[in-house]
């Protein structure tokens, strides 16, 4: 098809050049901006960057976390999701719930709850095991090192890879596994020599989606990571913004392009060796796949899923309520010691309802655009025969892999002025962040939903006569409207609990409730970060519960 | 579709409600605006105007001042500008002067006024020709640190850089009584510190030690375990939950939780408190130079003195009595270290440096 002024045409090629302006004018203008010393083509930035050793400790300190973070959660992700997806677990939904409970808590909330749980001295998982095993003197757990750093990473990132697992074998057709059985292999057989290989995909994408999204975190490393001196890139990255001379965003700039090179790099090799084996038959045609009989290993199971739900979903939230009810801090959580003060405070705070109200607004109107955009991307994906048809779709998936850090510096210098357009320091520059941040979200849920249409419905409505726009909103769109909900509600929850943009992107006029968090809990009143960060998760469970009603249960987090 | 639609419905309610309940701020509806956190601005809107003395529009103040002491000037403010909107800004000194180096980028200051910890920066914003020459009517009555050249800024507050010690597990004949003790096993692992990347004072507070004994000092504590713990009000958590033992931090954040009955303790270290003189300045670029002129005389006058002490900070004056609970200045004000505010100035970026290398890598 070639490219007509028509309806269609348009819309696309609008979607596609918001993309380009807000999402790839800013990468492509940072690193620029990062290879430019004094209007001079040069490398000197890179070069003092490097020389600093402290940066490439924390270069490495990046690798070691986001390796650490794949291997253990993907570790830990296979097995439950096989048991969840494979087996007849009892109360295996719950379990799926509750078990990915940290991608819906804020990963900054968790650092702070896990920092009450687990600080060597007063942690109140510690004191629980001091007063069982009082050999102890001190710890045993301690929180503030690389290995609790991890701990951290694996609980909160890990859903990235469960799910994607989760949706493997999800549609993987059991007839191979059947024909396995019935040709007399053991469950462990079929699990090793056909289960595995088939999903090897799966986990591998998982892992590398980890991967990035661990690497470019900021909130856990700034908090625990601070505490036990580990820098790593985005930590590094702050601090030179925070130093604010021109020069250091120079340095900022020239760190967060190794960054960006590290996700493109993962990205890339992801795409590649998906595309190289891609074995999923789609659209679940098949019947239901036999679930493997547990046997006696049903309750040992069940067992284990309670203590990693406990682990995983209760104890951090308790922490938090914990924390936020005690009336002096020196004393510790007792029950004569419980006061709703901070509670009433910071209900009574206007600022928290206004940070709420900018993060509400903010992240309705980045979803909404998103659920557009991403729709009309994923239909010239899906729909279209145009030329280089899949490269928006990279496009927003590169975006998305891009570091938030580096994807705010790079929409601080796209759009102070300099280039015609001044958002920065505005309500807008918020919602465009979130926008391009978590578009391919919406594009990827899209086009899910799009595949299943088959396109005879379509052919009908315009042989009919319907225009493109009246086909697109009486048939496409109701089709698909539930995973369109989806898609929105996947760009909506980050954005609205978003940290590590809104920490540079944050002005006076406009202040996402995520940055007023981090605030708090550095600046202001950790009590009352405490109570925020229940609030928080209030609202955003409740926003989970009403997009699963929406969507009538196919899209959840 | 339908479930859909409700969805929808509901949230473009709670948008409005929330938008609803954000917007009446500033109409006049007589409850008192709340001052802000983590840069909400708040505007303290007055009646209608009642004369037409006094200055009038709108100042926006950038500042490091806790919220809870913004809250406490905000109605004082009112009192004294019937016809004046002041806005503020807050956040960590850090934080602001990083907004403010953006924004001397952009060329775009939205401030009028500058209230933030740190004396060095007012020193490079007048290097940049930034800061707007205004010798205040109570600008003799300011007994600390100010320019007494150009007049461009003058201390405001004073805050003091302590240690503090948490009395649950400290006595207090045993607790540290200098700085340099801190480096002693005694307190190993016990000591935290705050982030001179993140809070003005603790640059200073960082400067002034590592003057006086080196950096060796910071390498010294931190073989002994000691940590950085964020920023003031972190720290301050940590030593009241008694994480730690041990924390240098500042003296107001040690008055207001003692006050509240928390388990802390001030120590003035003997081998030197150091007193950072917060200094207020009018940025050259303000459009209500006038208006910016008399918050400054206000700030600097006895009422806008007491709002400093009230908020567990030092008066410039000394004519206005000590924070509760605090030692007063002339006390340990001789025995203080000394900084050169003009050096530090110049080199910022490579104390920070410095410190993260030393403290914040393993």
């Amino acid at each position: 098809m070639r490219f007509r002024f028509d309806a269609k045409s348009v819309a696309i090629a609008l979607a596609v050049a918001v993309l380009l302006v807000f999402g790839i004018f800013p990468i492509v203008l940072l690193v620029l901006d990062s290879f430019i010393v004094d209007g001079q083509l040069s490398l000197d930035n890179f070069r003092e960057v490097y020389a600093n050793k402290s940066n490439l400790t924390a270069v490495w300190n990046t690798v070691k976390a986001a390796g650490l973070t794949m291997l253990i959660g993907t570790a830990i992700s296979f097995p439950l999701a096989w048991l969840v997806g494979r087996t007849d677990l009892p109360f295996k939904n719950v379990f799926r719930t509750l078990i990915i409970t940290p991608y819906m808590i804020p990963p900054f909330v968790g650092a702070i709850a896990w920092g009450y749980l687990a600080n060597p001295r007063i942690g109140y998982l510690n004191q629980w095991i001091r007063a069982l095993f009082p050999v102890f003197e001190q710890g045993p757990l301690n929180i503030y090192s690389m290995g609790g750093m991890v701990w951290v990473l694996v609980l909160f990132y890990f859903p990235f890879s469960f799910l994607t697992i989760s949706r493997a074998l999800e549609k993987m057709d059991p007839s191979l596994e059947e024909a396995a059985r019935i040709s007399g292999a053991s469950p462990l057989r079929v699990l090793r020599n056909i289960t595995i290989p088939l999903t090897a995909p799966a986990i591998a994408a998982g892992a590398l989606l980890v991967f990035v999204a661990v690497a470019s975190a900021f909130g856990i490393p700034s908090l625990i990571g601070g505490q036990a001196r580990i820098q790593v890139v985005t930590t590094r990255i702050i601090s030179y913004v925070y130093v604010g001379t021109p020069e250091a965003m120079h340095e900022a700039t020239a760190l967060a392009v190794v960054l960006l090179a590290l996700s493109v790099v993962v990205l890339w090799f992801s795409n590649w060796y998906l595309a190289k084996r891609e074995y999923f038959t789609l659209g679940g045609k098949s019947t239901r796949p036999t679930l493997v009989e547990l046997g006696r290993w049903k309750w040992p199971a069940v067992v284990l899923f309670v203590i990693v739900c406990l682990i995983f979903a209760v104890l951090p939230v308790l922490a938090l309520v914990m924390t936020s009810v005690v009336k002096t801090m020196g004393r510790g959580f007792a029950f004569d010691n419980i006061s709703l003060d901070v509670w009433k405070s910071v209900l009574n705070d206007r600022v928290t309802w206004r940070t709420l109200r900018t993060s509400l607004l903010s992240s309705v109107l980045a979803a909404t655009g998103g659920t557009l955009v991403g729709l009309l991307i994923a239909y010239l994906k899906v729909k279209t025969r145009m030329r280089l048809r899949t490269i928006p779709d990279f496009l927003a998936t590169f975006c998305n892999a891009t570091p938030g850090i580096v994807l705010a510096l790079g929409l601080i210098i796209a759009f102070s002025g300099k280039y015609g357009v001044n958002m920065y320091g505005t309500f807008w520059i918020l919602v465009v962040a979130y926008f391009v941040r978590h578009l391919s979200y919406a594009v990827r849920q899209a086009a899910a939903a799009l595949e299943q249409v088959h396109p005879s419905l379509e052919e009908a409505a315009l042989s009919s006569g319907a225009s493109w726009l009246r086909l697109f909103k009486d048939v496409t769109i109701p089709l698909i409207g539930p995973s369109l909900v989806g898609g929105w509600f996947l760009v909506f929850m980050p954005s609205f609990y978003e940290l590590t943009m809104s920490v540079l992107l944050y002005s006076s006029k406009a202040t996402p409730v995520g940055y007023h968090l981090y605030h708090l809990s550095s600046f202001a009143s950790p009590q009352s970060a405490a109570v925020l960060s229940v609030l928080i998760l209030i609202l955003v469970l409740i926003g989970n519960l009403l997009m699963r009603w929406a969507s009538r249960g196919k899209v959840s987090l | 579709m339908k479930r859909i639609a409700v969805v929808l419905s509901l949230l473009l309610a709670l948008t409005t409600a929330l938008a609803g309940c954000g917007g009446s701020s500033g109409s006049g509806s007589g409850n008192n605006t709340t001052p802000s956190t983590s840069g909400q601005t708040s505007g303290s809107t007055s009646g209608q105007s009642e004369t037409s003395s006094g200055p009038s529009g709108k100042i926006m103040i950038y500042t490091s001042i806790y919220p809870d002491i913004i809250n406490l000037v905000s109605p004082e403010l009112e009192k004294a500008f019937p016809n004046l909107t002041v806005e503020w800004f807050q956040g960590g000194t850090e934080q602001v002067t990083a907004k403010m180096a953006a924004e001397i980028e952009a060329g775009k200051i939205g401030a009028d006024l500058l209230m933030v910890a740190d004396p060095s920066y007012y020193i490079y914003l007048k290097g940049e020709d930034l800061l707007l020459p205004y010798k205040s009517e109570n600008f003799d009555a300011v007994a600390v640190d100010k320019d007494t050249k150009d007049y461009t800024y003058t201390g405001v507050r004073i805050s003091n850089v302590v240690i503090g010690y948490n009395t649950n597990l400290v006595k207090p004949e045993e607790a540290p009584k200098t700085f340099r003790e801190l480096t002693d096993p005694k307190w190993k692992d016990q000591v935290v510190i705050v982030d001179p990347t993140l809070s003005g004072t603790a640059l200073d507070s960082t400067y002034a030690l590592s003057e006086k004994y080196g950096w060796e000092y910071f390498q010294e504590l931190r073989d002994n375990g000691a940590v950085i713990g964020g920023g003031n009000s972190s720290v301050e958590t940590k030593l009241v939950t008694g994480e730690f033992k041990v924390a240098v931090i500042l003296e107001e954040n040690l008055l207001k939780v003692k006050d509240r009955g928390e388990p802390v303790e001030v120590v003035y270290p003997e081998d030197g408190v150091i007193i950072v003189p917060s200094p207020i300045g009018i940025l050259s670029t303000t459009q209500n130079a006038e208006a910016a002129k008399a918050v400054v005389d206000w700030w600097l006058s006895p009422e806008g003195q007491k709002a400093i002490v009230t908020g567990w900070m030092h008066s410039v004056r000394t004519d206005v009595e000590s924070p509760k609970g605090a030692q007063p200045l002339a006390e340990f004000a001789p025995n203080a270290m000394k900084l050169d505010w003009e050096d530090l100035a110049s080199r910022t970026g490579e104390v920070k440096d410095k410190f993260v290398e030393i403290m914040g890598s393993n």
